[in-house]
């Protein structure tokens, strides 16, 4: 083992780069390439699903942080103190106050029904809020997929989630959704004992399901419904200035004494142990998906190097034939191995940042939850680029190795 | 002290059920200097003989050595490093790296030794061998002729004590031949210790030293003897 036994190596592999067919060394650097892709790529599309989701959750209705009552409460204790807190804390924007309380929507309820025939009634979540406010923070009205969005002081509309009328639902999954509900159609929404009729402005749909399922209404009209004269509120969707540290945040709101009147949550904090799982088991997906394109990628090189090595049996009796050491000629297979999966990675490399990252930022993929992107960092990509140069080398060095073991005038006569 | 000694040198083959013995028993010293000429049959065992003599193969029994170190206790990295630093090989059939130039064929084994100011003299090999305007060619591009000349220049390249030449003439049109068994020669007068195995009656009349061979045994040896160390085995 020699710097000039390396150098040798070196030497030959870079003619037989260089001087080689071009079209195999660029299939075999497609081959890499698309290794790489697999390995990077499969899992950060995997892991971007939940990612995807935990944005949409807190786009569309947590906000980066949100604030709900205590266990022990059904509000949160002196909303009007938290939200002066809240607004005074750095990195606040906006904030959406809303009620919310468990009650039932019947439709159809002017209809003469058949003897056993049930009301055309759905429990669901029913949201008071502020529509200038909330819209602030979800841009809810862009989820309007029939009618329109409630105007400022409406106080007689309401939206409805779309998983609680029949047409968007999933067959028998849902089996009490309401029927033939339409913008201009009227309800009958039951808080406790109060109930009241609105009439339907919009439908709104949404991948996350706190919002699909949720019925929204004027928070004034819900107090009233509700007579509750405390002026709490029930959760408070924050939207910080970008960039801010959703941690921090809250952690200057419990501190500021938020903490002893609600819980404080960043929105990944709010989703539980749920979306950790998620996590986790995608996690593993994309490391035993990452493992087989490892493997594949190890089989690759180790059949191009085999082949490459046993076509050129004789060249490798001569090279040993004048001399040439086995370490320098395991050397020109080690530099090949490495520049085939160089070359793949630094193409796939350029492919990821420069066209699949930015294409699926821009044209996120449709999965039912979440609207996925590409969840990959630099560290991802060089975890990956590593293993792959460890994968290739081994499997270089083995058929390599194999092949120049091989008797020195038998190679060369071959025999 | 010969420059290779052989002794009770044996090479068996088996095929199948039936044991060949290629070197039945070869006792051979090669002295500086000299210009060997390996003849016989097919089959008679000249290659054989040559590749046991040069360490490109391992005899089955009995021993080559080399300035007096018996080779066959010598590791395999210690033989490659003889190979390359004390013999030179011409091979029947070229035998050239093709993606390498003419000129980086005979720097290959240079580069080995870490010769930094090897490179003048890998042009003045090829001069010498009438390649100074093919030197950038690869093999594909230089005839059967150019191509052994040059692997005439990579066998001298690290100053060799024995070039070993098998059937260099083999592939070659007569003429060609003649011209590189004149370049042979002309090396041999200069000092280059040469064996040369061939088949062709012309060659081994112009030896020096000329050796038959028939089944696996010398039968004319028209130089030498062993001395008397090695024929005892001492």
């Amino acid at each position: 083992m020699s710097i000039d036994a390396i150098k040798v190596g070196w030497f030959l592999a870079a003619r037989q780069i260089t001087r080689g067919s071009a079209w195999s060394t660029i299939l075999i650097g497609a081959i890499m390439t698309l290794t790489f892709l697999n390995v990077v790529v499969v899992r950060g599309v995997l892991l971007g699903l939940p990612e995807g989701a935990i944005t949409l959750y807190e786009r569309q209705y947590a906000g980066q942080v949100i604030v709900t009552p205590l266990s022990s409460n059904r509000s949160i204790e002196r909303s009007a103190s938290v939200r002066a807190i809240i607004a005074d804390t750095p990195g606040f924007v906006a904030m959406s106050e809303r009620l919310s309380v468990g009650g039932s929507v019947e439709a159809n309820y002017d209809r003469p029904r058949r003897g056993s025939e049930l009301p055309d009634r759905v429990v669901a979540d029913i949201a008071g809020i502020d529509a200038e406010a909330e819209q602030r923070i979800t841009q809810l009205a862009s989820y309007v997929v029939e009618g329109e969005y409630l105007a400022e002081g409406d106080r007689t509309g309401i939206l409805i989630g779309s998983q609680l009328i029949d047409r968007y639902t999933f067959g028998p999954i849902v089996s009490n959704a309401l029927e033939d509900v339409y913008p201009g159609s009227r309800v009958l929404v039951t808080l406790g004992e109060n109930t009241r009729e609105f009439t339907v402005r919009g439908i709104i749909t949404s991948k996350v399901g706190e919002v699909d399922r949720r019925v929204y209404i004027d928070r004034t009209t819900m107090r009233g419904m509700l007579a509750r004269t405390d002026g709490n509120v029930d959760e408070i969707a924050i939207k910080l200035v970008p960039g801010s540290d959703p941690s921090r945040f809250a952690t200057a709101l419990v501190s500021a004494g938020v903490g002893e009147l609600a819980v404080v949550q960043t929105a990944r904090e709010s989703l539980g142990q749920f979306i950790d799982d998620i996590v986790a088991t995608f996690d593993i997906l994309s490391v035993l998906i990452g493992a087989i394109g490892l493997m594949v990628a190890a089989i690759t090189i180790f059949i191009v190097i085999f082949i490459n090595a046993l076509s050129r049996s004789r060249q490798i009796g001569i090279l040993k034939g004048i001399g040439i050491s086995e370490f320098a000629i395991q050397c020109s297979y080690l530099f090949l191995s490495v520049f085939y999966a160089a070359s793949g990675i630094v193409v796939g490399w350029l492919v990821v940042t420069f066209a699949i990252a930015p294409y699926l930022d821009q044209n996120p993929i449709d999965f039912p939850f979440s609207d996925g992107v590409l969840s990959v960092t630099t560290g991802d990509m060089l975890a990956s680029a590593s293993l792959i140069v460890v994968a290739t080398v081994i499997a270089g060095f083995i058929p390599a190795r194999r092949i120049i073991a091989k008797n020195t005038i038998a190679a060369i006569l071959g025999r | 002290m010969s420059l290779i000694t052989a002794y009770d040198l044996r090479k068996r083959f088996i095929t199948g059920d039936v044991e060949v013995y290629a070197l039945a028993g070869v006792d051979i010293a090669i002295e500086s200097g000299e210009f060997i000429t390996i003849t016989g049959r097919s089959g008679a065992g000249k290659s054989t003989l040559l590749y046991q003599l040069s360490l490109l193969d391992e005899p089955s029994s009995g021993s080559v050595a080399v300035h007096g170190q018996d080779t066959a206790i010598m590791t395999h990295q210690a033989r490659t490093a003889i190979r390359l630093r004390t013999f030179g090989y011409v091979f029947q059939e070229y035998a050239l790296i093709p993606e390498l130039t003419a000129f980086e064929n005979v720097l290959l084994p240079a580069l080995m030794l870490g010769k930094t100011t090897c490179e003048a003299y890998a042009r003045s090999l090829l001069e010498r061998v009438g390649l100074s305007d093919r030197m950038d060619h690869r093999p594909a591009e230089l005839s059967g002729g150019q191509q052994q000349r040059v692997a005439i220049a990579r066998a001298l390249i690290n100053s060799p004590e024995v070039v070993f030449a098998d059937e260099p003439t083999a592939n070659l049109d007569s003429e060609t031949a003649e011209q590189v068994m004149a370049l042979l020669q002309e090396l041999n007068r200069d000092g280059q210790t040469l064996v040369l195995v061939t088949h062709d009656t012309r060659v081994h009349t112009e030896g020096a030293r000329m050796i038959e061979m028939h089944d696996g045994c010398i039968v004319v040896d028209t130089g030498g003897a062993l001395s008397p160390g090695i024929a005892s085995g001492a």
